[in-house]
């Protein structure tokens, strides 16, 4: 049984939780289409795995028996100690490179791309992650770790990861020193100067410390959450593909190699005119991505949304009974319904918004 | 064994060293780190203090499908962002890397590793024998000569294993290969490392 079956349940509490807190103390921090899209990015992510999460598991268990160097006694908790330490130095890692190399920005891209920052951002993960990111994990598996320590560690990385999207708590003291808190990863999910390629740690900060990417949350400048070149649109299937789509064409129109290899390898912001093209930020120039929609739109959305997390947790009960051919079918329907819901909200995008030309509340 | 150790040994030091020197670019100093790791596994085997039996030979492969390669750009594109870059270098490596545990380690295609430093020695030695470089081509026809005696398994004189061979040519040839710095290039590489 997948645990994520038994955490979905409390995610969604936890998002009603804050939304009721965010209310009461009369903040908004979230909105619902881009909520919707963040819970459904999240449910076709966890369909993609599904698919070709196994492939990671698979690589480890080889690598691992194979290569293991160390028996561990999985009874010591100093090998669970150990195990997740150098699990969250390698998460360091992933999620540098998620960001600072442009094939694995593409993947990463769409954990970033909400303009909102709340628990349900954090939900909005990659579909293609399984792909690169194992590789990462390759000295765990050299070190002989047992893939059941490799297993709960990375739960324990990926839940603990969780409540730190939220706008509501603040500074935290001396944990900011050691811990990744609600408030370094603010400053991560920004995209003020100050906040690029900044706090990379996945439950540790001390990472960023001692890899000099360590930056403290400013009191005297909003962060403006997003990316650069945003996404504008609700899809879910878009989110994951669209940087994918963009370096093809970049990788198409360059003139030589050189300039392939870097629209591919280089930091997301190199252009062959600047190794650096990341202009500077102007938090009164931005606008939140929105569409006009009516209100029986959203509700088809919002209803979809909640169906296909019960048909998802449904899913993660049944699949041991299902055979392969019919897992693959049904996550490959379920991805397609998901990507239908987000058309849906976004297909009008060209047409004016009814309630507000563009938000500019946020900036 | 014994010799194994200590040509591995010798090996080590060697690669450990001039992967020190902050005067060469960094893909020449990855790839001698990459060479250096192995080397040191093997001393721990073979010496028996502290043999890691699965890890020697992986490294080992690692080092052959990914160093040698990187080695090879170094000498034939020394201005490449490879050579001169970090970021690029550990891309190089870690894709090479990925390849070589896939295909050799994991496919048990030791051909693939085999081959691929073979190929990188040869393209040095010619490239350098192009660019009239002489000593430093000695230097790869010894790193040539080595891998050669050990992929066939020549033992000549007897009590000198194929191993050593590789060994003893890495390591000679590593010294010889690396670029002749002239004291002024030295002196302006100490602050702005190129080569």
């Amino acid at each position: 049984m997948n645990p994520i079956a038994f955490a979905i349940p409390v995610f969604l509490t936890l998002i009603f939780l804050e939304l009721w807190i965010a209310h009461s103390r009369g903040v908004q921090v979230y909105r619902l289409k881009d909520s919707l899209t963040s819970i459904n990015v999240g449910m076709m992510s966890e369909f993609s795995k599904a698919i070709g999460g196994l492939i990671s598991l698979a690589m480890f268990t080889l690598i691992s028996d194979r290569f293991g160097a160390f028996v561990w006694d999985v009874s010591n908790p100093l090998t669970w100690i150990s195990a997740l330490l150098l699990y969250d130095f390698c998460y360091y890692w992933v999620h540098r490179t998620g960001h600072e190399v442009n094939i694995m920005w593409a993947s990463h891209v769409v954990h970033h791309s909400s303009e909102e920052f709340n628990l349900s951002t954090a939900l909005r993960q990659s579909s293609t992650g399984f792909l690169f990111r194992w590789v990462f994990y390759i000295p765990l598996a050299l070190l002989g770790y047992p893939v059941k320590v490799f297993v709960i560690v990375g739960l324990i990385d990926f839940l603990y990861m969780y409540w730190v999207h939220t706008q509501l708590i603040g500074k935290l003291g001396w944990l900011e020193y050691v811990l990744v808190t609600p408030s370094n990863h603010r400053v991560h999910h920004g995209q003020n100067d100050y906040c690029i390629d900044k706090n990379y740690g996945g439950i540790f900060s001390f990472w960023d410390r001692m890899f000099g990417t360590y930056a403290d949350e400013r009191d005297d400048e909003k962060t403006v959450y997003g990316i650069r070149k945003p996404l504008e649109s609700w899809n879910p299937l878009w989110a994951n593909l669209q940087q994918f789509v963009q370096i093809w064409k970049q990788v198409k129109s360059a003139e030589n190699w050189r300039h392939r290899l870097m629209y591919v390898f280089a930091k997301p912001s190199w252009t062959p005119e600047k190794e650096d093209a990341t202009t500077i930020f102007q938090a009164n120039q931005f606008s939140r991505f929105d569409t006009p929609a009516s209100t029986g739109l959203i509700r088809f959305a919002f209803a979809g949304t909640v169906l296909i997390n019960l048909l998802l947790m449904s899913y993660y009960f049944l699949q041991s009974q299902l055979s392969q051919p019919l897992r693959i079918t049904y996550c490959v329907v379920m991805m397609l319904i998901i990507a239908g819901i987000g058309w849906l909200l976004t297909r009008s995008r060209n047409a004016p918004l009814n309630h507000s030309a563009k938000d500019h509340s946020h900036a | 064994m014994l010799s194994l150790a200590i040509t591995d040994a010798l090996l080590f030091l060697v690669a450990a060293w001039l992967a020190s020197r902050t005067t060469y670019a960094v893909g020449y100093r990855m790839a001698l780190t990459l060479l250096a790791i192995p080397a040191l596994l093997g001393f721990l085997r073979f010496s028996g203090i502290y043999p890691l039996e699965t890890w020697h030979p992986l490294f080992a492969l690692l080092s052959a499908s990914a160093a040698l390669p990187l080695l090879a750009i170094c000498v034939v594109w020394p201005e490449s962002l490879v050579v001169r870059k970090k970021q690029f270098a550990i891309i190089f490596l870690g894709i090479t890397m990925l390849l070589g545990l896939l295909i050799s380690g994991l496919g048990k295609l030791r051909v693939y590793d085999q081959a691929l430093g073979l190929l990188s020695m040869l393209v040095m030695f010619v490239s350098l024998v192009k660019q009239s470089e002489t000593n430093r081509a000695l230097g790869a026809a010894l790193m040539l000569t080595g891998s050669v005696m050990f992929v066939l398994k020549l033992s000549i004189p007897p009590w000198v294993l194929p191993g050593d061979w590789l060994h003893i040519g890495m390591a000679f040839g590593i010294i010889l290969i690396l670029p002749r710095l002239q004291l002024a290039d030295q002196i302006v590489a100490n602050e702005n490392p190129v080569y």
